[in-house]
């Protein structure tokens, strides 16, 4: 399976949640990078993921501001981005924010990987 | 005896000239056709005032006062046809004492003719009737004027003969009786339209008329019912009975007269009089000058006066002295000058010189014919009584204040149409200013703009409906600081109409201070849950995938089970969080148009899954769609469906049925459960309500379900409501606004 290959980014400021994410994601034959800080989400250089998983709030990083940069910078601005929030009041400035997918913590494995396996179809 | 002819013709001529001369018939003979009197005796010429020297002159001359008179004529065309004219009570007028006065004759113009049968001249004879003609026309007269008098009395004739039962009367007498004019009327008939309740008096009162022995005088008022136009009318009889020589009554005669508008206006002068002397008000009439004539029974007594004769005083005795140079310079001056007077004065009783205000009126009373002031009629209310009360109302007044103002709440009163009237101390030092810039609609100003048309909407809504007022609202104090307060208010109700508010503002702003500091440690806890509730399910989902993948299925099923329970975890995380929201009006909806009956459908199908004891039944008719938030909805249908399963353990089925009825789509949850008691149905949507009773603490819960679902159809425009017998079951029920079937299909 090709998807196997394919490069999934986390940024959530709660270790715990990035490693358990990890485990699945790699368990599912992803390949998988980390940040639990969020000012250093918009640096990655070298191979760029093939979606970005990314956390709203981010102790003093607003996850959105990232998006709407990340969307406007050339280069990256495809890369797919599915927001994660713990409140689900928040999935429509999200979306306005350019997030192509959102999901509610927590959240069901199957949903997390159905999102991310249409987006990097 | 030659001679004795022509003596005796002497004689005879004699004898007969002195005949004539002495006839106290006037005669007069003309010769002639100039008509010569030859002959007038003594009568004639005293009936036409003149003497004997008119003898031998002509007619016309000796009567030239008949010039324009039609005699000349007459004695002419006698003269000339021969044939006698003949006068019947003809007028003649004469000059007598020289004056003009009118006679009456009858008189005879014979013609005398000689033995051709030719005309010599005219024999005049005539009898003075002047003083019967005058005497018949003044009967006449006597006699119209007699009618004259009973028609404008309205009087009736009657005239009986009690031996013969014969009735004579006039027309009137007839029309009193309702007889119509011309009919022939027997005595028992007349007698058959007297009044039953008055045909005792009479038979009583014409008896002692009648009888011989008492001979009284006929004079009674009774009422006839008329026999054609059955109308009653009021009649005053008088009469009196005349007797013959034996003592026998045979005329009983009289008058009748119509008294129905006297009786009547009688009747209502009574009334009115009644009315007068039975008002509690003093009313008095008095000349112009202020004599008092009439004092009513309740005046009497107010000024401690004995009888009608004690009140006949000048009104300036009714005031106190003090007052008269009101009722000088002012009250008599304005009655003169505008006709009445209405004010305040002080009476003073006439026993104990009691201080009596009154508020009173007096006013000019004219003579309706000529117009001219005639007297005065006087009106005056006592007022002791009303300013006792209001004094007694002040001093209570005062007392309220006195306690409103140490009450540590803002107290306030408004009138019906929502201004405030009143505020106490404590409000007046809330908002640092004088009470008289706060009542009115100022109050309005002090209300946090956020929060007043919520409130100016509920407190509308209340003087409206007359529900009580309840409103929570952030105030300006003296300080431009807002704080919270929670405004109740009560309609004050007499006589089934409100005629005040009684409101108050009570200081919550610690409250709401410590309700918003737990809000929002429920929020973050319930945010701070969710992280390590994340990676558990995150661990435990991969760690299920990872046994299943090696084969070790019962660990698998074990870690699956732990994923349900962590399922639980979060879904009282939400219900925490929801509350918050809820609580603090940010319970927000993302709105969408679904179809309702497919939405249900599917949260039926995800519960059915976690149940093995309840059957779901699904009973559907057609909803359409509606616009609202897919979740929310299903969130509510889930709580609604698992209250359901946990509050009937002892039944295996559950109804759900869903409909579309005026312009709502309605979703039932029936249960055969344990129910709910009756006084209990309303309050299980209130927050951190749960069952009580014997069994029901065993039901697990935070009580927040029904609170957090009944909520959120509110706010979604919908309703939400319980049928439930104890021991039965229960139905709970939500219905929201429909969408247009057409349009959304």
């Amino acid at each position: 399976m090709s998807e196997k290959n394919k490069k999934i980014m986390i940024a959530d400021d709660d270790p715990g949640i990035v490693d358990a994410v990890e485990m699945i994601l790699e368990f599912e034959g992803y390949e998988v990078t980390s940040t639990v800080d969020g000012s250093t989400v918009l640096d990655m250089k070298d191979e760029l993921p093939d979606l970005l998983l990314l956390d709203i709030w981010m102790s003093g990083e607003d996850g959105r501001d990232i998006c709407k940069k990340l969307k406007q910078t050339p280069g990256i601005k495809n890369i797919p981005v599915i927001m994660i929030s713990a409140s689900r009041d928040i999935k429509e400035s999200a979306i306005a924010a350019g997030a192509d997918d959102f999901l509610a913590k927590p959240f069901e494995m199957n949903e997390l990987l159905e999102k991310i396996k249409n987006l990097t179809k | 005896m030659s001679n004795e002819p022509h003596l005796s013709q002497q004689e005879n001529d004699n004898i007969f000239r002195t005949l004539i001369e002495e006839s106290p018939t006037p005669i007069g003979l003309y010769v002639g056709r100039e008509m010569v009197i030859r002959l007038a005796n003594k009568s004639i010429l005293n009936v036409w005032g003149k003497d004997e020297s008119i003898i031998g002159k002509t007619f016309s001359a000796a009567l030239p006062e008949l010039e324009g008179q039609p005699f000349f004529q007459l004695l002419d065309d006698v003269y000339t046809s021969g044939i006698a004219y003949e006068a019947t009570e003809d007028r003649v007028d004469l000059l007598v004492n020289g004056q003009m006065q009118i006679f009456y004759f009858n008189f005879t113009y014979k013609p005398l003719k000689n033995a051709n049968g030719e005309v010599w001249g005219v024999l005049n004879t005539a009898a003075d009737v002047t003083e019967l003609v005058v005497t018949r026309q003044k009967l006449a007269e006597a006699d119209e004027r007699v009618r004259f008098a009973l028609d404008s009395a309205e009087l009736g004739t009657w005239d009986l003969n009690p031996i013969t039962e014969e009735v004579i009367w006039d027309e009137r007498c007839q029309e009193l009786f309702g007889f119509s004019p011309g009919d022939h009327v027997a005595y028992s008939e007349a007698l058959s339209c007297i009044h039953p309740n008055d045909v005792g008096n009479v038979n009583i009162e014409v008896m002692q008329a009648v009888n011989p022995a008492i001979r009284k005088q006929y004079d009674i008022k009774y009422r006839t019912i008329g026999i054609n136009d059955k109308r009653v009318r009021w009649v005053r009889a008088k009469g009196r009975a005349y007797f013959n020589e034996e003592g026998i009554c045979n005329r009983f005669a009289g008058t009748v007269q119509d008294i129905t508008r006297e009786v009547a206006d009688n009747e209502e002068q009574q009334k009115l009089l009644k009315l007068i002397d039975n008002s509690s008000d003093f009313i008095s009439l008095s000349d112009v000058d202020g004599n008092v004539t009439y004092v009513n029974a309740a005046g009497l007594k107010m000024m401690g006066l004995e009888s009608l004769q004690d009140a006949m005083r000048h009104n300036s005795e009714y005031l106190m002295a003090e007052e008269n140079f009101k009722l000088k310079n002012e009250i008599n001056k304005q009655i003169f000058e505008k006709g009445i007077w209405s004010g305040e004065v002080n009476y003073r009783h006439f026993k104990t010189s009691e201080k009596i205000p009154v508020a009173g009126t007096t006013m000019l009373v004219y003579d309706p014919i000529s117009g001219e002031p005639q007297g005065r009629a006087s009106i005056a209310r006592d007022l002791r009584r009303e300013i006792a009360d209001k004094h007694a109302l002040t001093d209570q007044v005062k007392q309220f204040e006195f306690v409103t103002d140490f009450m540590p709440v803002q107290l306030w009163t408004a009138q019906t149409d929502g201004q405030l009237d009143y505020v106490n101390e404590r409000t007046v030092d809330y908002f640092g200013m004088e009470a008289e810039n706060i009542v009115g609609p100022a109050w309005q100003t002090f209300v946090h703009p956020d929060d007043f048309p919520g409130c100016f909407e509920a407190w509308g809504s209340s003087l409206v409906t007359g529900e009580p007022y309840q409103f929570e609202f952030r105030l300006r104090d003296k300080n431009g600081e807002y704080k919270w307060h929670l405004a109740r208010a009560l309609p004050f109700i007499s006589n089934g109409e409100i005629i005040k508010w009684f409101g108050t503002n009570t200081d919550i702003d610690e409250q709401k201070r410590l309700e918003r500091q737990k809000d929002d440690f429920l929020g973050i806890a319930s945010h701070e849950l969710k992280t390590p509730v994340t990676s558990i399910k995150a661990y435990a989902q991969v760690l299920g995938a990872m046994l299943s993948k090696e084969g070790e299925e019962r660990k698998a099923e074990m870690v699956l089970k732990m994923d349900a329970q962590v399922n639980r975890l979060t879904n009282l995380i939400g219900d925490l969080l929801d509350v918050t929201k809820i609580n603090s009006g940010r319970l927000q909806f993302n709105k969408s148009w679904f179809d309702f009956n497919e939405a249900i459908r599917e949260t039926v199908e995800d519960l059915q899954h976690t149940t093995v004891r309840h059957i779901l039944v699904l009973d559907f008719k057609e909803t359409g769609k509606v616009f609202s938030d897919k979740d929310r909805i299903g969130q509510v249908l889930t709580n609604l469906i698992t209250n359901a399963i946990k509050y009937s353990p002892h039944s295996d089925q559950i109804i759900i049925n869903t409909k579309r009825e005026n312009n709502e789509v309605v979703v039932c949850v029936q249960d055969f459960g344990i129910g709910i008691p009756g006084d209990k149905k309303d309050k299980v949507f209130e927050q951190f309500y749960r069952v009580s009773g014997s069994k029901q603490h065993t039901f697990p819960g935070l009580g927040l379900g029904l609170y957090i679902s009944s909520e959120i159809i509110k706010r979604e425009g919908g309703r939400m409501w319980v049928n439930s017998v104890e021991g039965k079951g229960s139905t709970f029920c939500f219905a929201l606004p429909a969408g247009d079937v057409q349009k959304n299909k």
